[in-house]
């Protein structure tokens, strides 16, 4: 039985053949008397065309080898001779509720290494960095701090009180590196820990403080943060989560977005888990030199006002209020009465809160 | 369907090509029934209406938010396939033989090489810095070679998924050494102030195209750097005239009595901006489809010099409307769920998670329809104008050309995929 007409291409040159169609048990093709291919009808598979056209290949043929079929008596003959024509592999459509489970099974596996794996390496990455190395990038950003926000405050007799509170605080905590402490001369009411031992004391933070116990508090918690190393693990360790977000997001359209909110989360956990075990180590440090803990949460207190009932889930820092009850039963739990010498002596104190003061 | 520089009055009768006369099996295609045909010149057709694309790009983007963009390797591979399927030369079209499964694995693999490449940079890159600033300077370099490395690499995917009549494309040639070579020009970019950018280009072009062959039929490009330079020009010139406009609104801002001509002339310049892109991306294509050789067969592209401007323009109406009603839409509904609260909207934007996220998703949203805007309707113009004013000549030495070269792994376009590094 004639099927009719077509164009043949062989898969191994690019010449078009027009051939004539039968179906003898299997779809010949013939140019003139020449049999080119016999294809069983079973190895048929139809692949995308044009509207009106049909294109067909066999899964034994080579792989490129086709047929083209333009008009439609022949396209009709053939369907009424295969009726269940197989699509080729390559027209294959994945259901998109498999690609929503994919997605979501690689988007749960990007979270596990985010939330499991990254924090462990970045915690031996961190102890394998030899600490000039965490100095040195601690010094380069420094730069950029005292540029955005101010110079380095140096009164002679704030500094020498200052020198007094450092050498009181670094000799009491046992740490493996050195510990600068600075006060800067900006309003902003914050205190930090750089890579690499240099603590910034912001004076707005200074000024706002009604006791040294509440800012040698603050200091502790910064030196706890210095000895954690947490500083140099949380650059290592945020950096490799945007870096693994950004990869399961690709180039997408707005995916900066899913991308920020994601980070924050991922991000505020880690660090809440850090301000606590900071906290720790800054109680255990005033605990050690005889002082009370609590005063330092008295003024985080009276900075942020009352953070209660707010719920936000965001905050880095673990809430202020918490912090002042855990504190205090914390000092009421130390065994022994934190009465001891005053870190500085009252003129010292003075002196300090004045280190910014204009000579 | 004739475009500039196919003779309509010399074409042949729909049953012969280029290649002869056709021994048996007359009926046209419905795709060669509308192909004039001149001696020597076979004219490019697009056979698919903005419509068709349109249906395969909404299921696509519907699926980024739900699948956090992981479906785009899907949509990818449906794109390909669309646009190569309706792009026909002497009335045989193109076909794609990528799927979208290979390129997940190509994109995990590629994830397996680049994470410790990437964090070997990000270490070193950190302590260079640390050492003296700028010095991560060569890493950025390293970045640019690697990107281009991966560019190549992908595009050997593409290209070996591509067949056209019955023979697929290959491309042999070494990704790092156009890495290298790259990696050299742009440093030759970087000291003549941006001038060598389009010897650059050309040169990536020519490396790729002369390593590219279709068969057993080697490609070239014939391309110049000074050809594409000249490109540039009419698009300098035109962002040249938008930046003085630019300059002049600001000017006339500051002088009260001038106040009309301020705005005016910040018009001129968002219209100018656009205008300058279109002009620009169509003569680059021009350029490129104009220097492609394979053997003995050459392209001509006649794109009219405004041919995108149009497209550019509807799209960014479009966009901007849209913008406009999707910014608004959302203001209102947030600031009126949040003022059943009792809340104000800039209250909790950046710091509380209940408001944030739906903000961000609104955003977002917004994001993929402005995506699906420019696809279809700048996008799909784009291929389209420039298959029609494509002539291919010389296909006759196509019927000697026997099959060569494999199928490649799809862990370049992984790679790509994860610098987000692309090319053509």
């Amino acid at each position: 039985m004639a099927t009719g007409a077509a164009d043949y291409f062989d898969g191994v040159t690019a010449r078009r053949r027009g051939v004539s169609l039968r179906i003898a048990g299997a779809l010949e093709v013939r140019a003139g008397e020449t049999l080119l291919a016999r294809w069983p009808l079973g190895d048929l598979r139809e692949l995308e065309a044009l509207p009106g056209m049909m294109r067909l290949r066999s899964v034994t043929a080579p792989e490129l080898a086709h047929l083209v079929i333009a008009d439609a008596p022949t396209i009709a003959a053939l369907r009424s001779a295969v009726p269940a024509l197989p699509p080729d592999a390559i027209r294959h459509r994945t259901p998109a509720l498999k690609i929503i489970a994919l997605s979501l099974a690689a988007a749960a596996s990007v979270f596990a290494v985010i939330q499991f794996a990254v924090p462990l390496l970045a915690g031996q990455i961190a102890a394998v960095t030899p600490i000039w190395a965490e100095r040195r990038l601690g010094d380069a950003v420094a730069e950029q701090v005292k540029n955005s926000f101010g110079e380095e405050c140096a009164s002679p007799a704030g500094s020498q009180a200052l020198g007094k509170l450092s050498a009181a605080l670094t000799e009491t905590a046992d740490l493996r590196h050195p510990v600068r402490i600075s006060v800067l001369k900006t309003p902003t009411l914050n205190a930090f820990a750089l890579p690499g031992g240099q603590v910034f004391l912001f004076d707005g933070l200074l000024q706002k403080a009604q006791a040294l116990d509440e800012v040698a508090g603050v200091l502790g918690h910064e030196i706890g943060h210095e000895a954690g190393r947490d500083s140099l693990r949380g650059v290592i360790q945020s950096g490799g989560a945007s870096f693994l977000l950004g990869l399961l997001f690709g180039d997408v359209g707005g995916s900066w977005a899913v991308l920020f909110v994601t980070r924050r989360l991922v991000d505020s956990a880690h660090s809440r888990e850090t301000e606590t075990r900071a906290d720790a180590f800054g109680r255990k440090l005033m605990h050690d030199l005889g002082r009370p803990a609590a005063p330092m949460a008295a003024l985080l207190v009276r900075i942020s006002g009352e953070e209660k009932g707010r719920g936000n889930i965001f905050a880095s820092h673990p809430m202020s209020a918490d912090r002042l009850e855990r504190l205090r039963r914390a000092d009421a739990a130390a065994g022994r009465p934190l009465d001891g010498p005053p870190l500085l002596t009252d003129g010292e104190w003075k002196a300090l809160r004045n280190i910014c003061a204009a000579e | 369907m004739a475009q500039g520089g196919v003779d309509e009055s010399t074409a042949e009768p729909a049953t012969t090509g280029p290649w002869g006369a056709r021994p048996v099996g007359d009926a046209p295609a419905p795709a060669r029934a509308s192909v004039p045909l001149t001696p020597g010149g076979a004219p490019a057709s697009f056979h698919a209406a903005r419509a068709d694309y349109a249906r395969i790009m909404r299921p696509g983007l519907a699926l980024y938010l739900p699948t956090l963009g992981f479906n785009r390797f899907w949509l990818k591979t449906d794109q390909r396939r669309f646009f190569w399927l309706n792009t026909s030369v002497g009335g045989d079209h193109f076909e794609y033989r990528g799927q979208a499964r290979e390129l997940v694995v190509g994109f995990l693999f590629a994830v397996a090489i680049y994470l410790p490449i990437a964090a070997a940079y990000s270490i070193l890159g950190l302590y260079a810095e640390s050492l003296q600033s700028m010095a991560s300077v060569p890493f950025f370099l390293f970045t640019f070679a690697f990107g281009h490395y991966a560019a190549f690499r992908a595009r050997r995917y593409r290209l070996t998924r591509t067949a056209f009549r019955g023979l697929r494309f290959w491309m042999a040639g070494s990704a790092w050494r156009l890495g290298l070579g790259a990696f050299g020009w742009l440093v030759a970019t970087a000291i003549t102030a941006g001038l060598a950018y389009p010897w650059m280009q050309a040169w990536i072009e020519r490396y790729k195209m002369r390593h590219s062959s279709y068969g057993d039929l080697p490609g070239g490009f014939t391309g110049t750097g000074w050809g594409l330079a000249k490109a540039y020009v009419l698009p300098v010139v035109l962002g040249l005239a938008a930046l003085g406009a630019l300059v002049f609104a600001l000017a006339a801002n500051a002088v009260a009595n001038l106040f009309v001509l301020g705005p005016i002339a910040l018009l001129v310049a968002i219209l100018i901006l656009p205008l300058g892109l279109a002009v620009f991306s169509g003569l680059k294509m021009r350029w490129w489809i104009n220097g492609v050789t394979f053997g003995e067969v050459r392209c001509r592209c006649d794109l009219p010099l405004f041919a995108l401007v149009g497209p550019a323009f509807k799209a960014g109406l479009i966009t901007m409307v849209f913008a406009a009603v999707w910014g608004v839409l959302g203001f209102s509904i947030g600031a009126g769920v949040l003022g059943l609260h009792g809340m104000e909207l800039s209250q909790g934007l950046f710091t509380n998670f209940s408001i944030m996220i739906p903000a961000l998703l609104w955003i977002t949203a917004g994001l993929i329809v402005a995506l699906y805007i420019k696809a279809v309707h700048y996008n799909f113009a784009v291929v389209q104008r420039l298959v029609q004013a494509t002539a291919v000549f010389g296909l006759g030495a196509l019927d000697g050309v026997t099959s060569q070269g494999t199928a490649e792994g799809a862990v370049g376009e992984g790679l790509a995929d994860a610098l987000g590094a692309d090319g053509f």
